[in-house]
């Protein structure tokens, strides 16, 4: 066991597999903590690739922001037609999952907790990505996209701050890192693959609830930047419609809050320092709604707009 | 016995060891009492241990706001009546600041009105906003709470999508035993600056244990022990030498006995050992106790106590020809409520 | 829909110590502590709460107030949505009915 923090692919596999079993493996991703715990070998495999330079801890079991634990959901299906769900410490509604899919299963449980778990600071369901002018804020629903333009930025030299998650610190009104890999769906994965390489991608998982999904890994410069926060100066609102024109239309201030509000998962609970830390940073960025029909479009509009806002 | 709860209620400190400490946490989180925890626990604490309390504060604080606004619109859909309802439970230890309420969480606004107010009362609240919720809304569940339960249905607001819990009475009406609510109403005192009351609170300890206990399911034993104990230290000096005197004039002798005992048990309350002492054998024990202690003590391996403990609530609130009739329904709508169930 | 008993007699009031207003360009965004609740005000919900953080008022005694702040007549702005904004306005909890003194 040891307590120094070291990448993934630097562990070796039986370290990781018995830590996995005691549910004392700790990962560490800019502003989050986590502690994972599971049997399955499509676990264990998922993490020495896909999460290979993210800086990992064997044990022992420490206080963690988060913990997710991917286990069979009753005493029958530990054996007999197998099956995983996400534990991550309170109670979700989580579809059961055949083991091949216990990767989906701990990335479930790992955006459930960040959404319902953490209060520390105001969390958008957005992607965000970024350089050294700035950060851009992706404000898409599940589904909606985002992922897949933040992994084009990705290729374009943005640096990712998270794709699911914008996170805003209430005191100093910046957006902090939470780096974890880009899930992509369907034909995304094609087009990011070309965009980026291969080399890059996970294995696709198929026959999930939504379809095939893949991973695109983190960056080790990403993962060395995800202590460091910027200031958020675009906010986009992609919406996707099938083969229409590109356009883009700037928002009123007080409508790109109005949107940002509800696309929240704390916004309310957080109160007045949600409220000021929210309207100061739509106060310093320009907000635009986009609207396209193909990835190459939205990353077209998006440098578009990010060298307008002087990113 | 059992470290976790001693820590969880301020009187040890938490684990040095960073392992046990983590489980702690879970513990606490999973039992909704963190927020608790934090009260106690988290000036002196550091690092992520201080973030993960922290997060069960911000909670609570949340849910306090919350339901102050609920007390906030409650009077205004009853403004200018005449009706003071008694708020029940958490909000009432919020709203007065009490020990049991710090870092607690709190879901539904839960009240009581006397009988013959609760028509009125029903339809201000429909006029205002509130509405049974689209299960319950047919004839049988409603005439179902109207002849046997000691509450209406829960009413949910149409636009905060909130709930009320109206009771006229502490205990279903078809009961086998019953408490004297009435004189807990009568004795009910106005929260300073508004419209509402609240119960004494000597019969807030009263009837957090008739509510805990008396109904018998035993659904958050760690977090019924720490209110408890947390009710009983509010308690003044002259207010604790009136407490069996009251609980035996309430006819709530048995829970308050059983509450004692567990309290004395659990945390080594001296105060409630005391007081035991001075009930002497004016009350037994309940059976179940073994069940209520497994489930408290070793909450992951009670699985032969919860079914224990679920028969006999069933059991206690309607005499057996009623439950036949009605007890598959209930099965499907509990299984139903305890998955979106919050903790309240 | 109302939040509860009203009448034209009824005499209401906000309370500005509850809120936080932020200019966002022209738009006015206001947090509310007691409910916790986000809004955008339109230039006569801004006026009405003006008035009424001054002085308690009854719909009719508020109605020319609320007219010269804002600025318009009677025939621009009809009494009823004066009304019907003051309801909206009790719904949030952003103004109340003073209680009266029994």
């Amino acid at each position: 066991m040891s307590s120094v923090f070291k990448p993934v692919c630097e562990l070796s596999i039986n370290a990781v597999r018995s830590s996995l079993l005691e549910g004392s493996l700790e990962l560490s991703l800019g502003v989050f903590s986590m502690r994972i715990g599971g049997t399955e070998k499509s676990l264990v495999d998922f993490l020495l690739d896909t999460y290979r330079d993210v800086p990992a801890r064997l044990g022992p079991k420490d206080v963690t922001d988060i913990s997710v634990n991917v286990r069979a959901p009753n005493f029958f299906r530990k054996y007999i037609r197998r099956q995983v769900i996400p534990d991550p410490g309170f109670i979700v509604p989580a579809v059961p999952l055949p083991p091949r899919l216990a990767p989906l299963a701990m990335e479930m449980g790992l955006n459930l907790s960040v959404a319902l778990k953490c209060c520390r600071m105001t969390t958008f369901h957005a992607a965000v990505v970024g350089n050294e002018e700035g950060a851009i804020l992706i404000s898409a629903h599940s589904g909606g996209g985002k992922s897949t333009l933040a992994a084009a930025l990705m290729a374009e030299g943005y640096r990712l701050y998270s794709d699911e998650f914008g996170l805003l610190d209430m005191r100093e009104g910046l957006l902090w890192p939470h780096p974890r890999p880009v899930s992509l769906k369907a034909e995304s994965i094609e087009v990011i693959k070309e965009l980026s390489g291969d080399e890059w991608m996970s294995p696709t998982l198929t026959g999930t609830p939504k379809g095939d999904i893949a991973y695109r890994r983190v960056r080790p410069s990403e993962i060395d930047s995800a202590a460091v926060p910027g200031e958020a100066k675009l906010i986009l609102f992609p919406v996707f419609s099938k083969g229409c024109n590109p356009s883009a239309k700037e928002l009123p201030k007080a409508e790109a809050l109005m949107k940002l509000i509800p696309s929240s998962t704390n916004y309310h609970l957080l109160g007045e320092a949600a409220f000021n830390a929210s309207i100061n940073m739509v106060q310093n960025a320009r907000a635009f709604e986009i609207t396209y029909g193909n990835v190459e479009d939205s990353l077209m509009m998006a440098r578009d707009l990010a060298g307008k806002a002087g990113l | 016995m059992d470290d976790r709860i001693n820590i969880v209620a301020g009187h040890a400190l938490l684990p040095a060891d960073p392992t046990k400490r983590a489980e702690l946490l879970e513990f606490a989180d999973a039992h909704h009492v963190l927020g608790q925890m934090a009260h106690f626990h988290l000036e002196k604490a550091s690092d992520k241990t201080a973030e993960v309390l922290e997060n069960g504060l911000f909670r609570a604080n949340f849910d306090h706001q919350m339901l102050r606004f609920e007390m906030d619109r409650l009077q205004r859909a009853l403004i200018g009546t005449g009706i003071t309802p008694v708020i029940l439970k958490g909000g009432a230890y919020v709203a007065t600041g009490s020990n049991a309420g710090k870092g607690r969480r709190v879901s539904d606004l839960d009240i009581m009105v006397g009988r013959e107010q609760i028509a009125e009362t029903e339809a201000l609240l429909k006029n205002a906003g509130w509405e049974f919720e689209a299960g319950v809304d047919n004839l049988y569940d409603i005439n179902y709470y109207r002849k046997y339960m000691h509450e209406l249905p829960p009413l949910r607001h149409k636009s905060r999508r909130t709930l009320i819990d109206v009771h006229h009475g502490l205990v279903p009406q078809t009961a086998s035993y019953s408490f004297k609510s009435d004189l807990m109403l009568q004795s009910a005192e106005f929260i300073p600056g508004t419209r509402l009351k609240v119960f004494t609170p000597v019969d807030r300890f009263i009837h957090s244990a008739i509510h805990s206990f008396a109904d018998g399911s035993f659904d958050t034993p760690s977090r019924s022990v720490l209110e408890l104990h947390l009710l009983l230290q509010d308690l003044t000096a002259p207010e604790k030498s009136a407490l069996v005197a009251r609980a035996v004039q309430l006819g709530a002798a048995k829970p308050v006995a059983t509450a004692l005992y567990l309290l004395g048990q659990a945390l080594d309350d001296t105060a409630a050992k005391d007081l035991r002492a001075s009930l002497g054998g004016k009350a037994v024990v309940d059976v179940p106790i073994w069940a209520f202690k497994q489930k408290l003590l070793r909450p992951e391996k009670a699985r032969a106590a919860k079914l224990v403990l679920f028969l006999r609530s069933h059991l206690i609130r309607m005499p057996v020809y009623l439950l036949i009739i009605h007890s598959l329904r209930k099965f499907l709508k509990f299984s139903r409520r305890l998955l979106s169930r919050k903790p309240g | 829909m109302p939040a509860g008993p009203y009448s034209d007699q009824t005499q209401w009031l906000a309370n500005k110590d509850q809120i936080i207003l932020r200019q966002l360009d022209d738009a006015t965004v206001v947090f509310h502590k007691t409910s916790g609740d986000t809004h955008v005000l339109n230039f006569l919900s801004l006026a009405i709460i003006n008035i009424l953080s001054n002085d308690a008022e009854t719909f009719n005694s508020a109605a020319p107030k609320i007219l010269l702040e804002i600025g318009m007549e009677q025939d621009d702005c009809p009494i009823q949505l004066i009304k019907d904004t003051f309801l909206q306005l009790d719904d949030v909890g952003l103004i109340v009915p003073r209680v009266a003194d029994e």
